[in-house]
């Protein structure tokens, strides 16, 4: 019961906060980074596109006993006039193509649609109420 | 000619050797805070991704962009902009109506 005033009262008390591009972006990497499938214990993937014209696919591993990180990577797609440039922590620069092409152009697709829905109609949702009450 | 610095009579090696590892901590602190400064702005994880993978760019890859503006575009390339465009353009309307924050 005591926490349960407790949060109300948090509620009253901390302002709505605005949102910033940065934060904006943060949470729509959670969000594609669900686009690939489940992931293992101690995985975190993150897939989001920043605010120029790159994508970004990274992946993290840590032991969940000992908390240090096993793994770690992270793939750039920028998108220029001749093609699609990948490279992995920096190297290895190639344009991809077949298989690897479709598949991305298909999760920027669906982080579209997952972005737009689960962020910003829920977003304009939130705030038409807001500013309706 | 000077005597080279380690033949002076009143060289410290030891001091030398603390000086030096100082000047690399302090090179090394100055550097962290560069890159603190720029990443002072952005919070969260992904945009710790992209300015980590922003540290290892292709020199030159920005302008190639640029420079090849009149070649052709493929269609996967049409594709990948468009929807680009559109995500962009939500995101800075939806912050547009809300006020971006600090």
């Amino acid at each position: 019961m005591f926490r349960s005033l407790f949060s109300r009262a948090v509620k009253l008390v901390v302002p709505f906060q605005i949102p910033t591009l940065a934060k904006m972006i943060d949470d729509e990497s959670k969000i594609g980074g669900t686009l690939f499938g489940d992931l293992p214990k101690g995985v975190e993937r993150r897939f989001f596109m920043d605010d120029g014209n790159s994508w970004f696919f990274s992946e993290t591993a840590t032991d969940p006993s000992t908390r240090q990180t096993l793994y770690t990577y992270t793939i750039r797609y920028e998108v220029l006039p001749q093609g699609i440039l990948k490279s992995v922590d920096g190297r290895g620069h190639v344009f991809i193509k077949g298989v690897e092409l479709q598949r991305l152009l298909d999760a920027m697709k669906l982080y579209e649609q997952q972005v737009d829905k689960q962020i910003y109609q829920a977003q304009t949702a939130k705030s038409d109420r807001r500013s309706a009450a | 000619m000077t005597a080279p610095l380690q033949h002076h009579p009143d060289f410290d090696p030891n001091h030398a050797q603390t000086a030096e590892a100082d000047f690399r901590i302090r090179q090394q602190h100055e550097q962290q805070q560069q890159a603190g400064a720029m990443l002072a702005e952005l919070s969260g994880r992904a945009l710790q991704v992209a300015a980590d993978a922003s540290q290892f760019r292709i020199p030159g890859a920005e302008l190639s962009g640029s420079a090849l503006q009149g070649n052709e575009s493929t269609p996967e390339t049409m594709t990948a902009v468009t929807i680009g465009d559109r995500i962009r353009a939500r995101r800075h309307a939806f912050l547009a109506q809300v006020g971006e924050g600090q």
